[in-house]
């Protein structure tokens, strides 16, 4: 196997809260390859984002990372110090948000905002720095950078305030990118448009990606391998034509079967029935076993390990 | 649809403007056109889909057909009587027949009241039900829409996203809407749940006959559930045609961007897109001409300066557009 940019390990996120543990990313391993885009695909509390924040190093308490080990390049980052973690964030490995407001601070320009990121981590002086910023912002696809540079997040759009993110989170040309819901709160013309810049930029640079999302559309049309996490675990794993052509785990066909196509009509969707389970309160055995149309005694009593089902496609699930 | 088609609902030329205002004496220094200028009519049993981007005036389109806007100008007939020439009285009698769901079921339910309160709420406001069969009614609905007596006595933090979406539609179906304006019904929900509400909406369509305005800006969603669908662009319809005739024969270049810019779950069909450049404009200050001639990729000189006129072409499928595309069949550029 060739080294991977990143490899994630039994990774155990947790949240200590007054009615218990919340045990929200339980035994997670991944890896990605240079320039490999991974999608992690889940629905609300699964624990994506939160393995997302793990990497980077970004769990605030009352969460802690309680085990396994995250390598970046052949180093621990669970290891780290915070000051070395700091240096390689924004530099080596970088995040973009859902929310492109709320992550750009409103008070400051866009070159200054930009320019911090050269100013960090590249030595650079003001004047170096909002040239670079400028010549950034033109690669991401903003017109008339040279005026956008001096202006605020609130006189830009939502696409282009995350164009600006993205020009803010690639400009150190980093190893690893970390997508989290990037299109979510975009239109859907403006989403393609942020796509298709994705698309560009990670051939260019060759940047590993983890794009975190729950559209099933977004994965398709980007990724090249996919993780299903369900309940803080990951349920399936494999690369993005067979997770499409032959999903194994019922979660991930019950999710592909609840999508409404624009290329068919069906009268009535597939749906899986009940929610998510509380994580104060999860089921024994396999988490997914209460709405499971296939659950059988073992899925009550037993948990299913991870296990490879065909060929690097792995799956949790005694029947896959 | 069959030939027998009543109109329920019809919308004709509505606008909205809303005033911004400026400096310390508040002068009004212009609108902002969330609707300028909609027609359209919703048939008995039908569900009619809106779709459109953020500031297109679909929600707007909404909210003053559910009365809770007051229209600039424009006239809105329901069940054969024009709503703006009624008195306070009548509207609230007719208002009965006109529900909504909302987006957001988290905001959209009192979290003080009791799930009994809140779905029993409007049948007291109107006085049709009292004291026992207040209580039966309430149970019948929330079997209706997949729920039970004994969640009757929980408040609305006990249920997750998909239930509380459940006792929103249980609240609209209490007073036997003939219309329920479904403004995002989902879209705030997980992927898995979504299905379970469409499913539902749709089942309740069949049992009820009710018709839907379902505004949404996830396209798979609003072809599921639509007969007909309009597509909204800047406070106008740009084209609005039979659910299947749309998704076949766009014949708006919007539509065909729109149709386009969705991304398909299915990794062997990735494909070449139409990437519309820009943003949307500013509506306080729409372009010239066709609203979307700014970023169309076919944009012809009397685009920028006449604006098109929605018109029927072939039956029942309108466009407003100077350059049409092609019908499929014909094969020709219109």
């Amino acid at each position: 196997m060739e080294a991977n940019l990143l490899e994630v390990k039994h990774l155990q996120t947790h949240f200590k809260t007054e009615d218990g543990v919340v045990p929200s990313v339980n035994g997670v391993s991944f890896s990605v390859a240079k320039g490999e885009t991974l999608a992690i695909v889940g629905e609300s509390g699964c624990g994506k984002s939160v393995t997302s924040l793990s990497i980077m190093g970004l769990v605030a308490p009352p969460g802690e990372v309680v085990g396994g080990e995250i390598w970046l390049e052949g180093q621990n980052l669970l290891a780290l110090s915070k000051k070395e973690l700091r240096k390689l964030r924004g530099n080596k490995l970088s995040m973009i948000f859902q929310e492109p407001m709320t992550s750009l601070n409103p008070v400051f320009t866009i070159g200054n905002q930009l320019g911090e990121v050269f100013r960090q981590h590249r030595q650079m002086d003001k004047k170096e720095a909002r040239a670079h910023s400028v010549e950034m912002l033109e690669h991401v696809g903003i017109p008339n950078a040279e005026k956008i540079v001096d202006s605020f997040p609130h006189q830009l759009s939502g696409g282009m305030r995350q164009r600006v993110m993205i020009a803010m989170a690639l400009a150190c040309n980093p190893a690893l990118l970390i997508a989290d819901e990037p299109t979510t709160a975009l239109d859907v013309t403006i989403q393609a448009q942020i796509l298709e810049l994705l698309k560009k930029l990670n051939k260019e640079f060759q940047t590993g990606v983890i794009l975190i999302t729950h559209d099933l559309g977004v994965v398709a049309e980007m990724a090249d391998r996919v993780v299903v996490m369900y309940a803080g675990e990951v349920v399936e794993q494999a690369d993005v034509f067979s997770l499409f052509a032959e999903p194994k785990h019922p979660y991930t066909k019950g999710l592909l079967g609840s999508l409404p196509k624009l290329d068919e009509n069906r009268e009535e969707l597939d749906s899986i029935p009940g929610s998510v389970p509380n994580p104060l309160d999860m089921p024994d055995g396999c988490a997914f076993h209460p709405r499971c149309p296939a659950a059988t005694e073992e899925c009550k009593q037993n948990k299913p390990q991870l296990q490879e089902v065909a060929l690097n496609h792995l799956a949790r699930c005694f029947y896959a | 649809m069959d030939q027998t088609k009543e109109p329920l609902l019809v919308v004709k030329g509505l606008k909205k403007h809303f005033p911004f205002k400026k400096g310390m004496f508040s002068k009004e220094t212009g609108y902002v056109r969330a609707v300028d200028g909609v027609d359209f009519t919703v048939y008995r049993g039908e569900t009619l889909g809106i779709v459109g981007e953020s500031g297109c005036g679909k929600s707007t389109t909404g909210q003053m057909i559910l009365q809770l806007l007051e229209p600039t100008e424009g006239e809105i007939w329901f069940e054969g009587k024009n709503l703006s020439t009624l008195g306070k009285a009548e509207v609230r009698t007719l208002r009965q027949h006109l529900q909504m769901i909302f987006q957001d079921p988290y905001s959209s339910l009192n979290p003080r009241m009791r799930v009994e309160e809140i779905v029993a709420e409007p049948l007291r406001v109107h006085g049709t039900h009292k004291g026992s069969e207040l209580k039966e009614k309430v149970v019948e609905l929330l079997r209706l829409v997949g729920l039970d007596a004994h969640h009757m006595s929980r408040h609305p933090h006990e249920f997750s996203g998909g239930q509380r979406q459940r006792i929103g539609i249980a609240r609209a179906l209490a007073l036997n809407p003939s219309l329920i304006v479904c403004d995002e019904p989902v879209s705030a929900l997980d992927v898995s749940i979504q299905s379970q509400v469409l499913n539902l909406l749709k089942k309740l369509q069949k049992e009820l006959k009710l018709t839907y305005i379902f505004i949404a800006h996830g396209l798979p969603a609003v072809k599921h559930i639509s007969d007909r669908i309009a597509v909204m662009y800047l406070g106008k319809i740009v084209e609005l045609a039979e659910r299947d005739e749309l998704f076949a024969n766009p014949r708006h270049p919007y539509t065909e961007a729109l149709l386009s810019a969705v991304p398909i779950p299915d990794p062997t069909q990735r494909k070449e897109r139409i990437v519309l450049q820009g943003d949307l404009p500013n509506p306080a200050n729409p372009p010239s001409g066709c609203h979307f001639h700014t970023r169309c990729p076919y944009v012809q000189d009397v685009c920028r300066q006449t604006a098109p006129t929605l018109t029927e072409g072939a039956a029942g499928h309108f466009v407003s557009c100077h350059f049409p595309l092609a019908q499929s069949q014909e094969g020709v550029m219109g």
